[in-house]
């Protein structure tokens, strides 16, 4: 009996872990990012094209999207792979659709005898929720945001000229300077 | 002063540089270990980013696509995702931004940004939402991303990079193997400092090595964009430097809704602000 409450007890926590990560890694970035001008639509933050019917591709791509985070730091190339020996049916496949603050794209790619034969965008502009998403993060964004000419404690340098690994180095060591300075 | 930490890691042959800020609680040595768990999980990433991305490996899904192999829209969702703000940018932009490059498929003015922010989104916003960090920030090539807590009321100063500042411009000129490294910050050649919490910065230029830009004007030498992603900041800088100032400005008069703000270096060195909302100008006169 006691073994039984507590194997469930892992699998809810378990499950509710997956369910966390998922809402973090889809859900909460785009809530934030997108002025909460999403907030209404499906989390679709990956980029995937799922099947022929654009219905079903909400938790497909997905998991996918995750499987490919999580296996980053492998070398190689999944794609490679798979692309090489799997076969495409043929078909129109719908990507899921992607909104984000300047509106969302949807891709049509067909499939005819097994190769891609057409590859087709669709672009929305944004322009139904855009006026709520401004009234809700005009104001902290005019404070957040300004422009000046002076030019202390900066924490980064944003510039066309390349970067070289000594400059971010010694740019690293300043900070780290400061801060032991000001301990 | 809150602590602080930065970490650099290299990939894409450039530097990436991670910045960590303890919130009230948070020890020296958990922002340390937080550091030190973070840089690695960030340099996989990166990594993984460019043996997908890179346009220079045939075996890259982007070296595949440019063979007439577009198989990776289908397998691969960054790729797709990639595609799509491809497609989403060349439409904004009226074709400013472009990934095609003398016929040939190259979405590399966007993949950096596009990774950064993945990276901050994946790596650095989980350690803002454990408590453990009050601000946390990911650079690298000109393109920044920032975040801070809400309780926090700690903000990032970015600089922007005077592209005449002699010495660091062009390195052939100095004559040496080795050119003089720019002071790391309060120095001149920083033209304006930029105060963020949450949001962007991205740069373009016209000697951003890996960037081919096709232009139809030359009169800015460079151009810094501030949004709320990196994605787009990148999208519009580069837009800026193929279309010049005043098709720039058209262009986010129509599609920028007042969010953009940004800093221009004409090619005659005097700078040009953009504000937020209305669009306000003010033009700053000549550069010493």
């Amino acid at each position: 009996m006691n073994a039984t409450t507590t194997k469930t007890l892992i699998a809810v926590i378990a499950g509710l872990a997956v369910i966390g990560d998922a809402f973090l890694l889809f859900v909460k970035p785009q809530l934030s990012g997108a002025n909460g001008a999403s907030a209404g639509t499906q989390s679709g933050a990956s980029g995937a094209i799922g099947g022929s019917s654009s219905g079903t591709a909400a938790s497909g791509p997905t998991s996918s999207s995750g499987a490919s985070a999580d296996s980053s730091g492998a070398s190689t190339d999944s794609s490679a792979s798979s692309a090489g020996s799997t076969t495409m049916q043929d078909g129109t496949y719908t990507s899921v659709a992607t909104p984000n603050e300047y509106g969302e794209v949807q891709l049509q790619v067909t499939v005819a005898g097994g190769r891609i034969t057409d590859i087709a965008a669709i672009a929305y502009p944004n322009h139904t929720s855009r006026s709520q998403g401004i009234s809700a993060q005009a104001i902290p964004q005019l404070i957040d945001r300004a422009i000046s000419a002076q030019s202390s404690g900066i924490q980064y340098v944003s510039g066309a000229t390349e970067t070289s690994t000594a400059f971010a180095n010694s740019l690293q060591d300043a900070i780290n300077q400061s801060l032991n300075a000001a301990k | 002063m809150p602590i602080i930490r930065a970490r650099v890691v290299n990939a894409m042959t450039i530097p990436f540089t991670i910045q960590l800020v303890a919130s009230p609680g948070t020890a020296p040595g958990r922002l340390d270990a937080l550091v030190s768990q973070t840089a690695p999980r960030i340099k996989s990433w990166l990594d993984h980013v460019e043996a997908v991305f890179s346009p220079f490996r045939a075996d890259s899904a982007v070296g595949r696509a440019r063979a007439g192999d577009w198989r990776a829209l289908l397998d691969n969702p960054d790729f797709a995702e990639v595609h799509m703000l491809v497609k989403q940018a060349e439409q904004l932009t009226d074709g400013h931004f472009s990934a095609t490059h003398a016929g040939v498929y190259d979405p590399t003015g966007l993949v950096k940004g596009w990774a950064i922010e993945r990276a901050h989104e994946r790596f650095l916003m989980p350690l803002m939402r454990s408590g453990d960090v009050a601000a946390a920030a990911l650079g690298g090539g000109g393109d920044i991303r920032t975040a801070v807590a809400h309780d926090a009321d700690f903000v990032w100063h970015i600089g922007v990079d005077n592209p005449f500042a002699t010495g660091q411009d062009d390195p052939v000129a100095t004559g040496q193997d080795d050119p003089p490294l720019a002071p790391p910050a309060g120095t001149p050649s920083i033209l304006r400092t930029i105060t963020l919490r949450n949001g962007a910065v991205a740069t373009s230029g016209t000697s951003k090595r890996g960037e081919h830009i096709t232009r139809t004007a030359h009169d800015l030498a460079q151009a810094t964009v501030i949004d709320d992603r990196l994605v787009f900041a990148d999208i519009w800088a580069t837009a800026a430097i193929a279309a010049g100032e005043r098709m720039f400005r058209d262009l986010i008069a129509h599609h920028g809704d007042g969010r953009i703000m940004a800093v221009l270096v004409r090619a005659d060195r005097t700078v040009a602000e953009i504000a937020p909302s209305a669009l306000h100008v003010q033009d700053q006169g000549a550069q010493s």
